[in-house]
């Protein structure tokens, strides 16, 4: 175990000072990777343009959030439930799943505009079919036995939903919060790349244009901080919920 | 779809309304595996709306008499199989219920365990008094355990035969070696010998 996490964090290790060393050594252009040092320098010196784009890049994350994890959780434990739903559903939600959803960004911004709006529309509908669908799943593959066991004992309708198929799916329901959360931070920022007026996307856009490669690894930094806090916060409370199942 | 009509002892009851006078043990634990054992054998109280210190005072008590007393704050996978049958059976008697209902509740179980917990449940009976209907295809257990032993054939599920078991109680594992014991068997096995099962 303690010797996994010591190869986890040297691989880490290797990673950064890779990033560090090979744009330093010429092997890598600096235009297109430039050291990681050169990164952090920017972000630390434009930090207030970067710390700027964050308000409105958390508001459009927050947004589809609750979209995405409460819309697509709910529709999930209610379409799961049903058999005759599944049946019904998961084909049709399968194939638009397969459609590439960048393709309606566009369409997203002539509807909504230029502003957080059309942000908070394309990642809510690029993250909810995959939360959606792992939520299904998580519902679909509770045992029927431990409901029975329920009814036996006189568990009403309510009672069999609220004691057993909640506390039994909450793992899975989390899991969806998780995907869902990834998919959403990273739909936001995809849809800010491709048109804003603001955001830590429009950034990245911004300095690319200009040719700054410090300015858009700057960026990259900071999204990846914050999809790492994302799992990080949620893997904690996978733990945790699932602690039953370790055995 | 009408359910079944079950009454024994004049206690009647359709099951699949709320069946608080037949205690139900299956032949998995089915215990729900994010509650500790304390909290799987409260469950029944917990659907009544009984107050919790009374429903955890009553669980208490009831994986006392199976046993676990010490376990309660265990939950499921920390238990070994035949300890969370006993919570089950535990689960099953909180109710006070007049029946105990025992669907082949040893089957998934290794024989050591099978003997012991039959023995348990043995030393249970004789504590409670409870009418217990047990559903078992092994012909040790039904006479080990019974006063009487229901036979029914394999589809349609007919009484085949109503066996008194006349052996004294409590019942010993020496007397499972006993002629009367071979003789009640054999009679059992000569009805359903021929079917087969499944």
């Amino acid at each position: 175990m303690t010797r996994l996490r010591l190869g986890q964090v040297a691989l880490y290790l290797g990673i950064l000072a890779a990033w560090e060393m090979l744009p330093r050594a010429g092997v890598v252009p600096r235009l297109f990777v430039p050291p990681l040092s050169e990164a952090l320098g920017t972000l630390v010196a434009d930090r207030r343009e970067y710390l700027g784009s964050l308000p409105t890049t958390f508001g459009e994350i927050a947004v589809s959030y609750v979209i995405v994890c409460g819309g697509g959780i709910l529709a999930g434990q209610l379409i799961g439930a049903s058999a005759a739903a599944r049946r019904m559903l998961l084909p049709v939600l399968r194939s638009a799943y397969a459609v590439p959803l960048v393709v309606l960004y566009p369409v997203m911004m002539v509807w909504f505009g230029l502003g957080s709006e059309s942000k908070i529309a394309f990642a809510s509908i690029y993250a909810f079919i995959p939360t959606l669908l792992t939520a299904v799943a998580g519902v679909a593959a509770l045992s029927p036995a431990l409901a029975e066991t329920a009814r036996a004992f006189g568990a009403t309708r309510a009672q069999q939903i609220l004691y057993v198929s909640l506390p039994a799916s909450l793992p899975s329901m989390v899991a969806a919060l998780r995907l869902g959360g990834a998919l959403v931070i990273v739909g936001v920022i995809v849809a800010q790349m491709l048109g804003a007026a603001d955001g830590l996307g429009y950034l990245i856009t911004r300095h690319r244009t200009l040719l700054n490669s410090p300015g858009v690894y700057a960026g990259i930094v900071l999204v990846l901080g914050i999809t790492g806090m994302h799992e990080v916060l949620l893997r904690r409370l996978e733990q945790k919920v699932a602690a039953y199942r370790q055995s | 779809m009408t359910r079944p009509l079950v009454a024994i002892r004049g206690v009647s009851q359709r099951f699949g309304a709320m069946p608080r006078k037949v205690g139900v043990i299956f032949q998995e634990a089915n215990l729900l595996p994010w509650l500790s054992a304390i909290d799987n054998v409260a469950f029944p109280l917990k659907l009544r709306r009984v107050p919790k210190s009374e429903r955890l005072e009553a669980a208490a008590r009831m994986l006392a008499l199976t046993g676990l007393a010490g376990f309660e704050s265990r939950l499921p996978h920390q238990l070994s199989g035949g300890m969370n049958q006993r919570v089950a059976i535990a689960r099953g008697l909180v109710q006070n219920p007049a029946v105990l209902l025992m669907d082949e509740p040893f089957a998934s179980l290794d024989e050591q365990t099978r003997m012991v917990l039959g023995d348990e449940l043995l030393r249970i009976w004789s504590e409670t008094r409870k009418t217990v209907l047990f559903v078992t295809h092994s012909l040790n257990e039904a006479v080990y355990l019974a006063d009487r032993v229901v036979v029914l054939s394999a589809r349609p599920g007919r009484v085949v035969d109503d066996v008194a078991v006349d052996l004294p109680r409590p019942r010993s594992f020496a007397m499972s070696s006993s002629e009367r014991f071979g003789i009640l068997k054999d009679r059992i096995w000569q009805h359903i010998k021929h079917a087969e099962r499944r």
